[in-house]
């Protein structure tokens, strides 16, 4: 018995690396298919999408760089598709991350194509959004939250009369009536900082602004408290929101393909815990006996 | 896929395994090399966007109209500032502009969390708990109000814990050691999505999946000779 209790107190560290990597590249090559049940929060995050009426402006936060992309991307690609997808709904994208522009360009050319006639960015058509017509993008602001602050008190003043690349967009905010935070009907902020505070802060607060926020898995309690509370509008948690979120918007992807992966090891460190603990009361803790 | 691509995708999951390598246990030139590149490639791009960002909006904005953009040039000169600090004898100067920051911070962010951080987190948990019409909500409000009464028990220091007050600060200690396990959780599954997102990455389409095991054998491989026949080369390679 005390044998037993040895190896599993003693069991190297690189045997559970291996075994995560093996585990998780053969579950993402070969998908099970467990049913997955979606949540009631990404559920109101859907409906709140699917209520926008045209005309509606929604402004997209890219709070993103490279260490929280791959978690991140089920989210932006299922989400913003499904935004774009609604008739009439105008789109400002901005990014509060230096990195942020480089991944909002790959989601767009991800969902997109290149506008007939053009090659390259930022000229994209997107579910029959065309740039500079339905959609523009502000690109990076830095100060985080002083950027988030300052977009709410003073949008015009802080975008300025150019996007991202240079073109005037002063034509195209004066059409559709974007002056000021009060424009804005609904903020989808993506978040691996944990901007959704400052959103929150600064203009849900004193403007009731909407704000749906999809985030990586460490930032979670924080949005969970602000949902709780009512001041987010509804929120997609890390790669298993992305997953329900892809199976109720219909834009698949490989984050309902990972649950597999996500459910096998969840168990395989419920396991390890287990064989962990085991081994100490019965190997560790009689050390000194011995 | 055309050549920049296929290198793009080979420096990526070089560096993801190069990353990833120090899991063997062994330090190796491959981590030294993957770590330097991110930390040097990250903060050069945020040099190289911020300093844009200031050139084409504040710079541009001063030289159009000066005196109707007055503040820009006070923020540009603040920022200006904040550079001495790398200056032993002038350091002092970059106070100023930091001291100014942080009362701008504090003040527009204060009276925003006295709304966020507590009041509306106090009304998020006044709840009815007498109402047992659907069992689960009401099963749900009762341990919000009851957690929450317990816990902040569990934070009183100025009196002698005797009683309903030393129960209800046991009964909190516990409801925290079950909110860490919680976040312990939390933390895991976000991480674990994260290796699951970057795995998926690396695998799929074929090309990727060629790739990665190709770049992930020769690391373990040339990091396990070197460790176990040339670990005086090993030490002369890492910095």
């Amino acid at each position: 018995m005390s044998r037993a209790f040895k190896i599993c107190a003693t069991i190297d560290r690189r045997v559970w690396y291996l075994l995560i990597f093996v585990l998780v590249g053969f579950l993402l090559l070969h998908p099970v298919g467990f049913p997955l049940k979606v949540g009631p929060e990404v559920k109101t995050a859907y409906n709140v999408i699917e209520d926008l009426k045209p005309g509606d402006i929604v402004l997209i936060n890219y709070d993103i760089s490279a260490f929280g992309w791959d978690e991140i991307k089920g989210s932006a690609l299922s989400m913003i598709p499904h935004i774009f997808s609604k008739d009439g709904v105008k789109v400002i994208l901005f990014t509060d991350q230096d990195q942020g522009y480089i991944f909002l360009e790959t989601t767009i050319a991800k969902i997109g194509e290149p506008m007939a006639g053009y090659d390259g960015f930022p000229w994209y058509e997107v579910h029959g959004k065309k740039y500079l017509e339905d959609y523009i993008n502000i690109g990076f602001i830095p100060g985080f939250d002083k950027a988030i602050a300052a977009l709410a008190s003073d949008f015009r003043g802080l975008v300025g009369s150019t996007d991202w690349y240079g073109n005037n967009i002063i034509s195209w905010l004066d059409e559709n009536g974007v002056d000021a935070a009060q424009d804005i009907e609904l903020i989808l902020t993506l978040d691996c900082a944990g901007a959704q505070s400052s959103w929150v802060n600064y203009w849900y607060l004193p403007y009731n602004t909407k704000i749906l926020n999809a985030m990586i898995g460490v930032s979670a309690p924080g949005s969970i408290v602000n949902y709780d509370a009512g001041m987010l509008a509804g929120i997609v948690i890390s790669v298993r929101g992305a997953a329900e979120y892809q199976y109720l918007s219909g834009y698949y992807g490989a984050a309902l393909v990972s649950m597999d992966a996500f459910s096998i090891i969840q168990f395989l460190l419920i396991a390890a815990i287990i064989i962990g603990n085991v081994g100490y009361y019965g190997w560790e803790k009689g050390r000194e006996k011995r | 896929m055309d050549v920049v691509s296929w290198l793009i995708l080979v420096l990526s999951t070089a560096i993801t395994f190069g990353l990833f390598s120090i899991l063997t246990g062994v330090d190796n030139p491959f981590f030294a090399w993957a770590e330097n590149t991110y930390v040097g490639g990250a903060v050069g791009m945020t040099i190289v966007v911020s300093f844009t960002w200031i050139v084409s909006n504040v710079v541009a904005k001063i030289t159009s109209n000066i005196s109707a953009n007055w503040p820009s040039v006070v923020s540009l000169i603040l920022g200006l500032m904040m550079l001495t600090r790398i200056h032993p004898k002038y350091s002092f100067i970059a106070r100023i502009p930091i001291c100014i920051a942080t009362g701008v911070g504090i003040a527009v962010s204060t009276r925003a969390i006295v709304f966020s951080g507590l009041l509306y987190q106090i009304r998020a948990t006044i709840l009815p708990i007498f109402d047992w019409s659907n069992v689960v909500t009401a099963f749900t409000n009762l341990m919000v109000v009851v957690f929450v009464i317990t816990v902040l028990t569990f934070f009183v220091y100025t009196t002698e814990l005797r009683g309903p007050l030393k129960t209800s600060h046991t009964v909190g200690r516990l409801v925290l050691f079950l909110s860490f396990g919680a976040l312990y959780a939390q933390t895991y599954m976000g991480r674990l999505g994260l290796f699951l997102g970057r795995m998926e990455t690396l695998l799929i389409p074929q090309t990727s999946f060629n790739i990665s095991i190709t770049v992930a054998l020769v690391i373990v491989i040339t990091t396990f000779v070197l460790h176990r026949f040339y670990p005086d080369v090993m030490k002369q390679i890492i910095p």
